[in-house]
């Protein structure tokens, strides 16, 4: 305990330099689990995408017709829900397409006085789009139901449990509002995401094809029909499952005469170039905000010492020795840098809360604590020996009695 | 009891040899009061740290309580200063911006006082050395004769069998330089065995005996 104290008393006179060290490695050891979190959004995306049942027979398909086109009212095109429907007997009808799995229909709603995506999954997506799960199981109910099943996901769910039922409302078109009583049969992995093809560039990665929110995905199977009628169309493109190899070609020429194309394989394959260049844009913030806290952490430890070396000379009269002085210097630096980890940890675990209240916007990010530590702890550790070696040098040469005649003179 | 037989020191500054002490031998035994006396540069400071275990020595003997302090480790050493030898030292010696408390229970920090005698035993020596109602303010705003009488708090706390001071009233006034006198000469009455380098002939005339170098060594 009372080492404890003298080691507190020596940061005395350093307060100042102490919380500046802090700050700086706090902030950019957030930078730096930032840059891995992207770096692990990218990744998850697609280890997302690869853990569809999607296969080498099924293309991303766009039509021609935009969303803007589409909505702007003096153009005489069909309504978005009608293009679509359109759009999709014309690609059932053509040779070779097994079956159109289309962008979940959408309902907005409120559970416990927040609002709350529903998204339903019909066969289709249900069969390809089985997103990984923390605990349950994905929909084997195919029969009407008392409660239709539901699968959570999110932060907003957190304290759900699978098994329980839960009640939300929604408001139809017409302002009436309606109820329903789900039961949550499994919760999505975190973070939460659901399909979404709205997209209408050509270059598609695997985190496009995400919608990244708190959702209640419905079973469509035991949903009352009437929930199913209030849904509303989230994205006009679809994927398309061409029935074999044989047919591939022809049917993806006869299809290109509706819109545009995207291979599942070249969406793989894009989307990790993708998240390389990502993480090379993303990389050069960090390195630079790395180097300039190994820089604060060894000049703040320099001047630490040096401003300590002068009381070492009392100290040492009534003895402590130079090895002890020496080594509750450095605790207290690594002490400090401790406090800069302890803080970036608790980031780390607290973010999906902070995320969720928006207390931070971080845009996309997948925080794994094993996998950011093993990045953080090494440097830190690195960081922390270098500057420790440097004081030690400097500390070496230092005798007590120089100190004396110094101070006497 | 201390002595030193043949002791010799010498500086290397610059690849330049200086002998600041040349063949010094002395006893001093228990309750004994020595003063050191000699011109500036005659190596009194060099002479009272080696004595105080905080410089080294270059031939010689030099014996405590007859143990041959160059056989001690450094964490020896470091337990004869914090538990058998005080120091007094000119004027710089306390932590300016600690309190007068931490400054006085300061060796405790270094041996194995329980935390919790640490604040009686410093208020304790703080009134011996009487300067206890100060113990709350910074060292900083303390008077020279304060800020000694602390010196000496610190000194005493371990009940030391030796007291080193060096030009312990250097930068005091006549009044004050007898006081704190007084007080070093009160500790030696006690038992405290006492060791006082000074310029000042008033101070040498409180002591049993006075050593006189010159140019590292001692004049008969
Ligand atoms: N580190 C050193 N390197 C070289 N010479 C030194 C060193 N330390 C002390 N000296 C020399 O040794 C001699 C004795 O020094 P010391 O401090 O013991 O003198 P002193 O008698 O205490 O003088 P003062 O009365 O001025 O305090 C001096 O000439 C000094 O210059
Ligand atoms: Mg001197």
């Amino acid at each position: 305990m009372k080492h404890l104290k003298f080691i507190f008393s020596l940061y005395s006179k350093n307060w100042l330099s102490a919380i500046l060290l802090i700050f700086v490695t706090s902030v950019s050891l957030f930078t730096l689990t930032n840059a891995i979190g992207k770096y692990q959004f990218y990744h998850y995306s697609l280890d997302l995408f690869s853990s569809t049942k999607l296969n080498d027979h099924d293309v991303y398909f766009m039509p021609f017709v935009s969303e803007d086109q589409r909505k702007d009212p003096e153009s005489n095109y069909l309504s978005m829900e009608q293009a679509t429907s359109n759009a999709v007997q014309q690609i059932k009808n053509t040779a070779g397409v097994e079956a159109v799995i289309q962008s979940p229909f959408l309902i907005s709603g409120e559970y416990k006085g927040n609002s709350l995506l529903m998204a339903i999954y019909d066969r289709e997506l249900n069969e390809k789009f089985s997103l990984p799960l923390e605990t349950g199981t994905w929909f084997r109910n195919t029969a009407k139901t008392k409660n239709a099943e539901a699968i959570a996901g999110g932060y907003s769910f957190q304290n759900v449990q699978v098994g329980s039922a839960i009640h939300v409302e929604y408001k139809k078109g017409n302002g009436i509002t309606k109820e329903i009583d789900l039961k949550i049969v499994g919760k999505l992995k975190d973070p939460s995401a659901f399909p979404n093809f709205s997209l209408s560039g050509t270059t598609i990665f695997a985190d496009d094809i995400w919608k990244w929110q708190d959702v209640l995905i419905l079973n469509q199977k035991n949903l009352p029909d009437d929930v199913g009628k209030d849904a509303q169309v989230s994205g006009s493109n679809f994927f398309i499952s061409i029935r074999s190899q044989a047919n591939y070609d022809a049917a993806v020429r006869s299809i290109e005469q509706f819109g545009t194309v995207k291979p599942y394989r070249k969406i793989l394959s894009d989307s990790s170039i993708n998240a390389e260049n990502k993480i090379r844009q993303n990389l050069p913030i960090p390195l630079f905000f790395l180097f300039i806290s190994s820089m604060t952490q060894l000049s703040v430890s320099v001047l630490f010492v040096n401003k300590k070396i002068p009381e070492f000379g009392i100290y040492y009269l009534y003895g402590c020795t130079k090895f002890r002085y020496f080594c509750s210097l450095m605790i207290c630096i690594t002490a400090l840098a401790l406090v800069s980890v302890l803080i970036n940890f608790v980031m780390v675990v607290e973010c999906p809360a902070l995320l969720h209240y928006g207390i931070l916007n971080l845009g996309h990010v997948v925080f794994d604590c094993r996998q950011i530590f093993s990045f953080v702890l090494p440097y830190e550790i690195i960081s922390l020996l270098c500057s420790i070696l440097f004081c030690f040098s400097i500390f070496r040469k230092k005798t007590p009695i120089e100190l004396y005649r110094r101070l006497e003179s | 009891m201390i002595t030193l037989e043949h002791i010799y020191k010498i500086y290397y500054s610059h690849g330049v040899e200086f002998q600041a002490l040349k063949d010094v031998s002395l006893t001093i035994s228990d309750g004994d009061f020595i003063a050191i006396q000699g011109k500036s540069g005659a190596g009194k400071s060099t002479l009272l740290h080696i004595l105080g275990g905080i410089d080294d020595y270059d031939t010689g003997t030099y014996r405590f309580n007859d143990t041959n302090v160059a056989d001690f480790t450094n964490h020896q050493l470091a337990k004869l200063r914090n538990s058998e030898i005080g120091f007094v030292l000119q004027d710089f010696s306390l932590i300016n911006h600690k309190s007068v408390l931490f400054n006085a229970m300061l060796p405790l920090y270094f041996n194995k006082t329980p935390a919790k005698d640490m604040k009686p035993m410093a208020l304790n020596a703080l009134r011996l050395a009487r300067i206890e109602d100060q113990a709350k303010k910074p060292a900083n705003q303390l008077s020279g004769g304060q800020r000694q009488r602390v010196a000496i708090a610190r000194a005493i706390i371990n009940n030391p069998s030796v007291i080193l001071a060096d030009e312990p009233t250097g930068s005091l006034d006549t009044e004050t330089s007898a006081q704190i006198m007084d007080l070093l000469m009160s500790l030696n009455k006690q038992g405290i065995t006492l060791v006082v380098v000074t310029h000042d002939n008033t101070v040498a005339g409180y002591a049993h005996r006075i050593i006189t170098l010159r140019d590292g060594e001692i004049l008969s």
